[in-house]
């Protein structure tokens, strides 16, 4: 999928970046607050359906997420080979602690697993709007590159 | 209604210590809202003091992050160990890429190196107003 050339960036299909949504589990909900102020929580999610799941605790996630306009972001940098890609979700998110209908009923047996600690018994789901991608070769580790790019540990 | 959750603990990191670990990373997430809806973005970054800076094209990242309210974001988990941690920084985020005020001085004091490819000429700073942090590990 990452048959990229050196200094490369490339968008990436709906296919592609489903297919990342799936095979991942960990990303970043961005929120915005009463203050108009951006926030940004790593999750445990599961996505299916065009629908990024996550659980959380009564607090900030659970008090801005339900009815509102966020974002979903998961990405990855391969330091050995030099190759990075990134998915967007925007979407609306929905309190589904409470299912009322046969598709969120089904959701609350997805396979969430937050790593954290804690009791997480709320369910927020986040219906996609739009979902982007984007991967790249860096060229900073290219023959023209003086020095190799940093490892990001 | 209790469960089967991972015990375990969690801890707030102080500002200190978020900084510090802001100092050793160098790939982070820019929030910025467009519209109102936020949007993220992966960016390589650098630190200075209290000031994250950050290389971009003109894109979304600068149209509407200077001057605007962002939330930039680390995080890491290994899990090996089960040792997870998340560092928040929130601010207000300028166009650095030539402007005389210390915030920008600071910012083009370091070198952050972008590893997407593509020219960058744009400096930007987020001046953090609020730094916050927390790790967590799973309990035995």
């Amino acid at each position: 999928m990452l048959a990229l050339q050196a200094g490369h960036l490339e968008i990436l299909g709906d296919v592609e970046c489903v297919k990342l949504l799936r095979s991942h589990d960990l990303g970043r909900i961005g929120l915005v607050d009463r203050q108009a102020r951006p926030l940004i929580f790593p999750v445990n999610y599961f996505f299916d359906e065009g629908v990024v799941v996550f659980r959380t605790a009564p607090g900030t996630k659970l008090g801005l997420a339900p009815g509102a306009y966020v974002s979903f972001e998961i990405d990855s940098w391969d330091p050995d080979g030099g190759t990075g890609w990134s998915v967007l979700v925007k979407g609306i998110a929905h309190d589904i602690t409470n299912p009322r209908g046969a598709p969120t009923g089904r959701m609350r047996f997805w396979p969430v697993q937050p790593m954290a600690p804690g009791t997480r018994q709320h369910w927020v789901g986040i219906w996609a709007n739009e979902i982007t991608g984007r991967k790249f070769r860096s060229d900073a580790q290219g023959p023209r590159t003086r020095k190799k790019a940093h490892a990001i540990n | 209604m209790q469960s089967t959750e991972p015990e375990g603990a969690m801890e707030v990191m102080s500002e200190m210590k978020c900084l510090e670990i802001l100092g050793q990373h160098n790939l982070g997430r820019i929030a910025i809202v467009v519209d109102g809806q936020p949007q993220i973005f992966p960016v390589n970054y650098a630190v200075n003091g209290r000031i994250i800076s950050f290389l971009t094209a003109a894109g979304s990242k600068l149209l509407h992050a200077p001057t605007s309210k962002v939330a930039f974001e680390i995080d890491q988990y290994d899990s090996l160990s089960g040792v997870g941690w998340s560092v928040m920084v929130q601010g207000v985020a300028t166009d650095a890429t030539d402007m005389f005020d210390d915030v920008s001085w600071a910012a083009r004091a370091v070198t952050p190196r972008p590893l997407a490819p593509g020219a960058k000429p744009y400096r930007v700073a987020i001046e953090a107003s609020t730094i916050t942090g927390r790790r967590f590990r799973p309990g035995v």
